[in-house]
């Protein structure tokens, strides 16, 4: 393989756009050449200038962000067995394939959209107690959240990390299956988040994405007790 | 196809213990998350900070990420929950959106804040870089320029700009590639005539 085509793979890995074949070959050669891990972060730097992301270098005497993480990294000791790793998604699929699952996806949002509208629309004779609740009255009902005046304790904010891990980087059972939306619809407004403006940003749906519908429940770490007490 | 696989193979390395994998991740992401984290701190070294302490909670993580989504996703959530928790330990108020609103150019907001921070030469060196980008973008034929700004900017899959350019999966492969090779030699020139910082940038 010569350079332009190794290069060119390379460029293709970085978008994520190769197979996984050829893609664990071509990271194998990238985590053992200096030379192409170096290509790659100029990769990423090209990114971030045409995206306006700030650059990140060394300054005041301290060495850049990547490498501070890197040696925190190698600090830290050997990762626990995975019990169950990462999975690759199924091999593309045909266009026509591909529109049919946005179709069947955006017809499952609407749906959700419609059922929700009804949901927090009162029927006009039944009693108000007779309703169903919208689920966000079902969590501030489960959530007991200090209010300003009131006696209870302020919540400990949990310093350890390694908790703060358990707490929210991996959803429960609960969290992934009720209210979380689909893992490719979750990806794609993460994606598009960051291109869109200020006040979009603070939409209800980017709120979701980062497991922030109510600001005050998420704003402190829930430790994993919290974390029980809520479910 | 979506970043899924490059990360998933550099996260699966991470899992086998090659921890050199997880900095490439960080290389890869490590700007977007610092641009994230600056949505809620006011200090440039403030979001370092915290973008650090997400990538290194990320890393702790790890074995528990199973890929039901993207790594970047995984991230994103970590690092707005960083920030956010960030903000309630230092007892320091989040950025004042309604001054984002009335900018329309959220980035200028966002070079003025880095300013503070950055040392003289450091400025220089990042507005030599966005220079030579832009020109070397400037300079790109048309075929080129439209695919990695689909790619970087728009965030398309290569499939997605086929569509859109009516060419090849194939074909888009290579003109982002020529697009990235051509300012990629006008980035080493700066950093070889220049500051010679390839390694502390990269």
């Amino acid at each position: 393989m010569n350079e332009t085509e190794r290069d060119s793979q390379l460029s293709a890995l970085f978008d994520g756009e190769l197979a996984p074949d050829p893609a664990a070959l071509v990271t194998r050669r990238l985590l053992k050449d200096p030379a192409l891990r170096a290509t790659w972060g100029r990769y990423a730097l090209i990114g971030a200038v045409l995206r306006q992301e700030p650059l990140l270098q060394p300054a005041g005497g301290r060495a850049d962000l990547a490498d501070r993480v890197r040696l925190s990294v190698l600090a830290e000791p050997a990762l626990a067995p995975v019990a169950q790793p990462p999975v690759f998604a199924q091999p593309r699929a045909g266009r026509w394939r591909r529109g049919l699952t946005g179709a069947v996806l955006a017809a499952s949002v609407a749906t959700v959209a419609v059922l929700a509208l009804r949901w927090q629309t009162p029927v006009a004779d039944a009693p108000l107690a007779a309703q169903p609740a919208p689920p966000g009255a079902v969590v501030a009902a489960n959530v007991a959240l200090p209010q300003a005046g009131n006696a209870q304790p302020e919540q400990p904010v949990s310093s350890s990390l390694q908790d703060a891990a358990h707490s929210y980087t991996t959803p429960s059972q609960a969290q992934a299956g009720g209210g979380r939306l689909a893992a490719p619809l979750v990806n794609y407004v993460v994606a598009h988040s960051e291109y869109a403006s200020p006040g979009v940003r603070l939409s209800s749906l980017s709120a979701q994405m980062s497991g922030s519908m109510d600001p005050a429940v998420n704003t402190v770490e829930m430790t994993k007790d919290e974390v029980g007490a809520r479910r | 196809m979506s970043d899924d696989v490059s990360d998933l193979v550099l996260v699966q390395r991470v899992q086998a213990g090659e921890k050199a994998a997880f900095d490439l991740l960080v290389r890869k992401y490590q700007h977007r998350v610092v641009k994230l984290v600056m949505r809620y701190m006011r200090q440039p070294a403030d979001a370092e900070d915290v973008a650090q302490e997400a990538f290194i909670k990320a890393y702790r993580a790890l074995p528990q990420f199973r890929g039901e989504s993207a790594f970047y996703t995984w991230l994103y959530r970590i690092a707005i929950n960083t920030a956010k928790n960030a903000i309630v330990s230092r007892a320091r108020s989040p950025v004042e959106y309604d001054l984002d609103l009335q900018s329309n150019d959220e980035t200028y907001d966002l070079q003025s804040r880095l300013a503070d921070h950055d040392t003289p030469e450091a400025l220089v060196l990042a507005e030599e870089i966005r220079t030579v980008v832009n020109q070397a973008m400037e300079a790109l034929p048309e075929d080129l320029r439209t695919a990695i700004v689909l790619r970087e900017l728009d965030g398309q899959s290569y499939e997605a700009i086929a569509a859109t350019m009516d060419c090849p999966v194939g074909t888009v492969r290579s003109r982002i590639f020529r697009a990235r090779e051509a300012i990629d030699r006008r980035l080493l020139q700066v950093f070889d005539g220049g500051l010679g910082r390839v390694e502390e940038l990269a």
